[in-house]
């Protein structure tokens, strides 16, 4: 039985717009928007076909998550506000909300803008989808490491909208949202402890431990930063985004490090959630950045 | 000079993504040796991303290797017709 919870009235329409999770969404589209930028020279129409697809196929793939999570969302206070735990939204509805709307981001992308994107972009649904969410979200300590590969695909759809392939560039943005997700999760996970032990979600705090849980969050963090500046070496991006991705990675490291080291975690471990995403957000826009001030000397 | 710089960033982040995949591989060690169950498959959820992770370094640094491709445009022989 869980308490009374004061909430504001809410219409279907915004129900709805709260099943796709448009915050998380708006991080997914600035990586999928900026890679188009790196990878050529996309027409508005094209960027507005697959931020709308994006959108759609993201949002569908979170709804399906909270139909899928509807028994544990009730027991965790950062969800159970959600419209199916409130019980403003019966399951089915949400389930055929978010299939429906995941179905249409296919059909829009495949004909508007190539198949190899629509592909891409529902990859990232499935993914999502049975991977992570009906998969290991429950049954493994290690859920977002290899769950975090659906929030990386967004970058493999917007390389793929612009040339109708995937080169070396892109499935480094694409191991670079991999290797970020672990230290940025694993930063909520450290101060949501008893949720996640509430509803039984083995994250690795609860099953690892915080000492190894924070040791990882540090390596990975280090291997994160190396990844950045590695499409430098072959000529990806020029002297603007290291300078750039140099910078921002090395605040994430002190912010880690504060992690790593401190007795009370809890204000650090903040820090760093709230930072990474602003982190992955300002490495993407470096990216276009550099492609439009080269500074190259050539 | 310029190439110099590049080549000691390259090499130093790959050595700096390199010993940060072993560290995350000795935890995991550590922690499956704490908790047994299922190791196999944590074992490969760990192993994965760390194959790719060495292929990739591959991948970069053939690219970072390769030489600039030169197109040079040959004066076409005697009698050839070129579409």
């Amino acid at each position: 039985m869980t308490a009374p919870v004061a909430e504001a009235p809410r219409t279907l329409w915004s129900d709805l717009v709260s099943l796709t999770k448009p915050r998380i969404i708006s991080l997914l589209l600035v990586t999928t928007v900026a890679p188009m930028y790196v990878a050529g020279t996309p027409r508005l129409t094209t960027v507005l076909l697959v931020m709308l697809g994006g959108y759609l196929m993201a949002g569908g793939a979170n709804a399906v998550n909270m139909y899928l999570d509807r028994d544990i969302d009730d027991v965790m206070t950062r969800t159970r506000l959600r419209p199916i735990p409130s019980g403003r939204m019966h399951a089915t509805a949400v389930i055929a909300f978010g299939v429906g709307i995941a179905s249409a981001a296919t059909w829009m992308l495949a004909t508007f803008v190539n198949v190899l994107t629509a592909a891409l972009a529902l990859a990232g649904f499935y993914f999502y989808v049975f991977i992570y969410t009906r998969w290991l979200k429950r049954s493994s300590p290690q859920n977002i490491v290899i769950g975090g590969a659906a929030g990386a695909f967004p970058p493999l759809v917007g390389w793929a909208a612009v040339t109708n392939r995937l080169d070396l560039t892109a499935w480094f943005l694409f191991l670079i949202v991999f290797y970020w997700t672990p230290p940025h999760f694993w930063a909520l996970a450290l101060n949501k402890q008893r949720d996640y032990g509430n509803a039984k979600v083995p994250m690795a705090p609860l099953v690892w431990g915080e000492a190894e849980t924070k040791e990882q969050m540090w390596w990975y963090t280090i291997l994160l930063v190396a990844l950045t500046v590695l499409p430098v070496a072959f000529g990806a991006f020029g002297p603007v985004y290291l300078a750039l991705a140099l910078a921002l990675g090395g605040v994430l490291l002190h912010g880690v490090w504060r992690v790593r080291t401190a007795t009370e975690f809890a204000k650090p471990a903040w820090w760093v959630y709230g930072y990474s995403l602003l982190y992955l957000a300002l490495l993407f826009a470096a990216m276009v950045l550099d492609r439009f001030v080269p500074l190259t000397g050539a | 000079m310029l190439q110099l710089v590049v080549t000691i960033l390259f090499w130093t982040a790959v050595l700096a993504a390199l010993v940060a995949q072993a560290r995350i591989l000795q935890s995991t060690r550590r922690v499956l040796a704490a908790v047994p169950a299922r190791s196999a498959l944590e074992w490969g959820f760990a192993l994965v991303p760390a194959a790719a992770l060495v292929l990739t370094l591959v991948l970069a640094w053939r690219a970072a290797v390769r030489p600039p491709v030169i197109e040079v445009e040959l004066p076409a022989a005697p009698g050839e017709v070129r579409s």
